[in-house]
């Protein structure tokens, strides 16, 4: 009872943390809707209490429950100043037709295979304690080495131990889960992972409520639906890896930049913008993902005019500022490991670039991972003959960003493949194919989505 | 045929093969036993459960007999990466060190090491030598 007591307050603090962080930046700007900012409010919530503990760390305070609560109180106050003076909390209350109507009787079907999956997650993920490889070499290990030092030790990679896995990861994941255990009181290695199916539900909240901006309710559930019972993505909500948080952050990210790119609220470009800062954070992948976004900003801004113009040269820049920041830290602590690429120099990066005979791996593990099942149902297939057959609309009008990114993806990816110094690169690709497609998966979901919406979707 | 019947197909497959490959590792992997024992025990034997009974009881008699901050080698799981990342996880705060003071022998019998010798044994193939 005091676990789930102690737990409870972990998660009300994120929550509120993220939603007064939300509501500061939005400023009385209602551009959500409320399960939205709730499900937004959790993940920009608990990445920056995490960053919250590095700057602790850094200014040698340690990690306790009321250090962790008393930094957000300035935002506390301000969030409901802000909501005082707006006399609200600045939420989106736009109403659709179909909002009143009855629920039919497929979009009961879809809302109760989400629910199913929701619960299976939740019950696979508290079932089990941490296990899987990377989930303790690269996460658990040292969210446990934090706790125990309540800090991150300066020479934290020392007290690890020699052989440490990924030691120039970032660290949203080890000290998001350091802070489940400083607010429980002790170290425990199950209740930690409820992180993770909070992320898959907030993922899918997101999912839905972005396509409901661009089609009906039955459309949103549907594809909602779709993307729950994704095997691959509802089992990365249950082992304790960093991918399925790469996957919203950086989804989201993608999203409100495409809102952005259409509606040209600055709210929504901000709140891109956030998230990729947290993608950043979240693994190493995240740089790329982050750059996918400034591509697809740099094309689109080309067209646009005076503040528009000038508000995605400002996305372009704080990104690109954040990317170098993180490099550069990365490079003074000595975190340059043998086999990325990102720590390769120019020549090396040339010289990595004739490893053409890789091709036929790369696509081979794609071919595996789109016509397999068991991990991605029929996601990928239908996205192949969608994509094939809709070849001229896929590149017209709101499908166009989310194509070039897709693409822009998949051919970046393709390309670390090619430039990666590694030897056993076939070992290197095989394991790793499955979770690079989970990364922008759900913006996969969003582009059938947006593809089906002039269709008739009514099931 | 219409898109909306192409949809309606599609949500059938759809449906058929989530329906499959969430059935099917309860009867191929035997997942029903796995999780029906799982949620009859407590956290620790959970751990026990997760990285195996033999393997965790060794983890917790070497923590309890090498104290914390110790440093450490395994010797016995270089052919299984993911037990050894378990014990490593598990013995921390004990360090794997290069030049340990302790060696933890799992899984073979009558291993000996300049420099080391018997502290403490739990079974004949199960036991910990330490710097002389």
């Amino acid at each position: 009872m005091t676990n789930i007591i102690r737990l409870s307050a972990w998660f009300i603090v994120v929550m509120a943390s993220g939603w007064s962080i939300l509501t500061i930046v939005l400023y009385r700007r209602p551009i959500l809707f409320l399960p939205e900012k709730l499900a937004l409010s959790y993940c920009v919530g608990l990445g920056f209490m995490t960053i919250e503990m590095a700057l602790l760390s850094f200014f040698k305070i340690p990690f306790t429950i009321a250090a962790m609560v008393f930094a957000w109180l300035p935002f506390f106050i301000a969030a409901m100043a802000i909501g005082y003076i707006s006399k609200g909390m600045g939420l989106l209350h736009r109403k659709a037709e179909d909002d009143g109507n009855r629920f039919s009787l497929p979009e009961r079907f879809f809302i109760f295979g989400i629910i199913f999956e929701v619960g299976y997650a939740l019950f696979r993920a508290l079932i089990k304690p941490l296990e899987a490889y990377d989930a303790i070499a690269i996460y658990a290990l040292k969210a446990k080495a934090f706790y125990l030092a309540s800090s991150i030790p300066h020479d934290f990679l020392k007290v690890l131990g020699d052989p440490i896995s990924h030691p120039e990861y970032p660290l949203l994941l080890p000290l998001a889960e350091s802070s489940v255990y400083v607010f429980l009181g002790y170290l425990n290695d199950l209740s930690v992972k409820i992180i993770f199916p909070l992320y898959y539900i907030a993922g899918l909240v997101v999912l839905y409520f972005v396509v409901r901006r661009f089609a009906v309710r039955s459309a949103a559930l549907l594809f909602t639906f779709l993307l729950a019972t994704i095997p691959h993505f509802n089992e990365h909500a249950t082992i304790g890896y960093a991918d399925l948080l790469l996957a919203v952050y950086y989804s989201a990210s993608f999203f409100y930049l495409l809102i952005w790119i259409r509606e040209r609220k600055a709210a929504f470009l901000i709140l891109s913008f956030l998230l990729s800062a947290l993608c950043i954070w979240t693994k190493t992948e995240g740089i790329l993902l982050t750059s996918v976004n400034m591509t697809i900003a740099f094309i689109y801004i080309l067209r646009f005019k005076k503040d528009d113009l000038r508000r995605g040269i400002i996305y372009i820049a704080a990104n690109a500022a954040l990317i170098s920041v993180f490099l550069v830290t990365k490079r003074l602590l000595g975190l340059q490991v043998h086999g990325n690429i990102v720590g390769l120099n120019l020549s090396e990066w040339f010289g990595s670039m004739m490893n053409i005979k890789r091709i036929p791996f790369v696509l081979y593990e794609f071919q595996i991972q789109f016509f397999g099942p068991k991990k991605w149902n029929i996601i990928w297939i239908i996205f192949i003959v969608a994509f094939l057959f809709n070849f001229r609309k896929a590149f017209m009008e709101t499908l166009r960003p989310v194509t070039l990114a897709i693409l822009c993806i998949l051919g970046a990816y393709t390309f670390v493949y090619l430039i990666a110094p590694q030897e056993a690169i076939e070992w290197q690709i095989s394991k790793t194919t499955g979770r690079f497609l989970l990364h922008f998966l759900p913006v996969v979901v969003l582009w059938l989505a947006l593809l089906f919406r002039d269709k008739d979707t009514e099931v | 045929m219409n898109t909306r019947n192409i949809i309606r197909i599609l949500i059938v497959i759809w449906i058929a093969v989530w329906a499959l490959f969430l059935v099917r590792p309860y009867f191929k992997k035997g997942l029903w036993k796995e999780y029906s024992a799982l949620m009859r025990l407590s956290l620790d034997d959970k751990r026990a459960f997760v990285a195996g009974h033999e393997l965790y009881g060794f983890i917790r008699f070497a923590s309890g007999s090498i104290g914390p901050h110790s440093s450490y080698k395994i010797i016995g799981l270089e052919d299984d990466p993911l037990s050894y990342r378990r014990a490593v996880y598990y013995l921390y705060p004990n360090i794997d060190r290069e030049d340990p003071e302790f060696l933890l022998v799992y899984g073979k019998a009558g291993v000996s090491y300049e420099g080391y010798g018997l502290f403490k044994a739990l079974t004949d193939d199960e036991y910990i030598l330490r710097k002389i």
